[in-house]
């Protein structure tokens, strides 16, 4: 059995015949969760890191203006994860979201859910 | 205001009625309006989670108007006000842990998860994990209502120009009998259309009391934080860390702990996970979160302005003067307006700020309500006492009563603890939000081995771990800003128990897991590949996958 969805061709993500569709959409949905997470996790992670020292660097004003190296790691944060859940959101509709229908159409024979367990 | 400018001055022609017929007379529509919305729906559930027919950005509004808090409009203000820079520290951890949704959205989704027991037992079927997940349930939203109905009776007792407990417990009482009643009758129908409300009447009034703020100082940021600098309660360092938490051996660990409690016990809250889940497929449920994060985005800006321009106008010390919290920063600010706005105008945005603070009340009250309400209904009745045997008739049934018990419970907890800190209360809340729902959603979204064992003991872990150093912190007690300030038997030196309870949970969610492993059977490994592959693809797709594998195993029904 086949996903039929494909991605666009230009995807970064190269179709393995010999991988089973489910460790394909699991090695998507990996990178994509991970290109997400990255740089938000590096924002909050300098972040907690910097309160956490001692010192106080984080009230340090930048170029004698009234924005300190805290609000503007905070700033940073605030546009990073606006524009990082934007592409996300657009990857995973055009690289997962094709995937949760193409195995139901190609096997219309498929048994109800309930019977594969895990769901009680 | 005093005691002479409430009901009886409206008789008196004095402007003040019209401040109170207008806020009277929205507050019944919107609850008309979200009783008249549930009055349809009569699945058990589409009581909990809703049709699941909603938009995105319908069903983004709703989350938005669930997650905005009190604590983030009052007393994320108050803080910013008083103190400065942890305020805004508050402010942005609310914001990211909407961005650790997004990552939750897909799965949450594709879970199908009414409750948090459907998705505990995504990896381990059982009662033990059912039972586990109504006792978390209920240790998070039970604080939580509570303190969300103590805000909401100081808040309403501040704007009809009373002071004293006992009106304040009035008021407690008031709101909570009309927040259950409508969780009774509407549901989670009925309380979408409230969420939708709360979200876009808090969104237009705090911009609204931005920009005014904003215009007080011509537009320059820079002259509003020298002036909200020089009236805070650190004059020369606003924008220092340090201000809120001063005490105990490590204050700046305690600080960051904080944020990652914020960022995970936020999105770990039962009914902020039952609002994704209502999405109707998994592209809404993202582009829910996504507009739910830009309204939350735009809300925590106009919170750290305001808080500021309570600084700058009002002064920290005429905001604390004789309270031992800062939470009425956000209406001493507006009405702290009237000078530059007209009366007219400050008027009706007092107005407009009172009517966000109780839609989000309604909102925030209502869906907590209902999430206890759910995992006492589906995840102990349906599937402990009935084992299962569906009779949708009754367990709805089951699940009005048990909004009733619930909120009941809460407003009683919430008269007695009246006149008290609720700032120990949402913060017990998010912790052991974040020290048992946080590990095990992590672990079962993100690895094949989680088992019973690992998630049992993760959530009773992180229970007993959150719940008993919380309880022992000096939040609790042994300061005057205590929950019980006249009690002293905090031996946890930590404000927050997050720095050890997430942890250990963690771990513990992990070493049960591997003990767990050794005695896990075959078919229970494929349950957990099955598991992955319902959580990647979604249910249809991972049955047709798993179709030859499983033929002739024994049929077992979901409801």
């Amino acid at each position: 059995m086949r996903l039929s969805a494909q991605p666009p061709k230009h995807h970064r993500f190269p179709d393995h015949a010999a991988q089973s569709p489910l460790s394909q959409a699991r090695r998507r949905a990996a990178h994509l969760d991970l290109s997400y997470l990255v740089p938000n996790a590096l924002c909050f992670g300098t972040a907690v890191t910097l309160i956490a020292l001692p010192g106080d660097l984080l009230a340090t004003r930048l170029f004698s203006t009234d924005m300190s190296v805290g609000l503007s790691l905070y700033l940073l944060q605030a546009v990073a994860l606006l524009a990082t859940a934007r592409r996300f959101d657009h990857r995973s509709a055009r690289l997962l979201d094709p995937l949760q229908h193409a195995p139901a159409e190609a096997n219309a024979t498929a048994v109800p859910v309930q019977q594969i367990g895990g769901f009680r | 205001m005093n005691h002479s400018s409430t009901f009886l001055a409206a008789a008196a022609d004095d402007p003040y009625a019209l401040v109170l017929s207008s806020f009277m007379l929205f507050m019944v529509l919107a609850l008309f309006g979200s009783v008249f919305a549930g009055l349809r729906g009569d699945s058990p559930s589409e009581f909990y989670i809703g049709d699941r027919q909603g938009s995105a950005l319908k069903n983004g509004l709703a989350l938005a108007g669930c997650y905005v808090s009190t604590s983030l409009l009052l007393s994320v203000t108050g803080v910013v006000a008083t103190v400065g820079f942890d305020g805004i520290t508050a402010a942005t951890s609310v914001l990211l842990s909407m961005g650790v949704l997004l990552l939750l959205a897909r799965p949450l989704q594709l879970s199908g998860s009414l409750t948090l027991g459907d998705l505990f037992s995504l990896r381990a079927p059982g009662t033990a994990p059912r039972v586990a997940a109504a006792v978390v349930t209920l240790a998070v939203t039970a604080p939580y209502l509570v303190a969300q109905l103590m805000a909401a009776g100081n808040v309403t007792a501040a704007f009809l120009g009373f002071s004293g407990i006992g009106v304040q417990q009035m008021c407690t009482v008031l709101i909570g009998g009309l927040v259950v009643t409508c969780g009774m009758l509407s549901g989670a129908k009925g309380l979408t259309v409230i969420q939708v409300i709360a979200a876009a009447v808090t969104l237009a009034a705090m911009i609204f009391a931005s920009l005014a703020v904003l215009r007080l100082f011509h537009g320059d940021v820079g002259s509003l934080l020298t002036a909200a600098d020089a009236h805070s309660i650190r004059p020369g360092r606003y924008l220092s860390t340090g201000g809120l938490i001063n005490v105990g051996p490590t204050p700046r660990l305690d600080i960051a702990a904080g944020q990652v409690m914020t960022v995970l016990g936020g999105v770990c809250m039962p009914h902020v996970l039952s609002r994704v889940s209502a999405a109707r497929d998994t592209a809404t449920a993202r582009r829910s979160v996504r507009y739910a994060t830009g309204v939350v985005a735009l809300v925590c800006v106009t919170v750290v302005i305001l808080g500021m321009g309570a600084s700058a106008r009002v002064g920290a010390d005429t905001i604390l003067s004789g309270q031992s919290n800062a939470d009425d920063s956000l209406m001493l600010v507006a009405s702290s307006l009237d000078d530059r706005l007209g009366s007219g105008m400050s008027r009706l945005l007092f107005t407009a700020l009172a009517c966000a603070i109780f839609l989000s009340v309604l909102a925030v009250v209502g869906a907590t309500t209902l999430a206890a309400a759910a995992a006492l209904a589906r995840d102990t009745y349906h599937h402990l006492v009935q084992r299962r045997q569906s009779d949708p008739t009754r367990e709805l049934m089951v699940a009005r009563i048990a909004v009733l018990l619930f909120g009941v419970l809460g407003i009683l907890l919430a008269v007695l603890a009246q006149g008290r800190s609720t700032a120990f209360l949402a913060q017990l809340a998010m912790a052991v939000a974040a020290s048992t729902v946080a590990p095990v959603l992590l672990y079962t979204f993100y690895w094949d081995r989680f088992n019973r064992t690992g998630l049992l003991w993760a959530v009773y872990g992180g229970i007993i771990l959150s719940g008993g150093l919380a309880v022992s912190s000096p939040s609790a007690s042994g300061s005057s800003q205590a929950f019980l300030p006249n009690a002293d038997f905090a031996w946890f030196d930590h404000s927050t128990p997050v720095l050890v309870s997430v942890p250990a949970a963690f771990l513990l969610g992990w070493a049960g897991s591997l003990v767990g492993h050794r005695r896990a059977h075959r078919h229970q490994a494929e349950d957990a590949s099955v598991t992955s592959a319902v959580l990647l693809v979604g249910r249809t797709a991972a049955t047709a996958v798993a179709t030859g594998r499983t033929a002739g195993r024994r049929p077992e029904r979901s409801d």
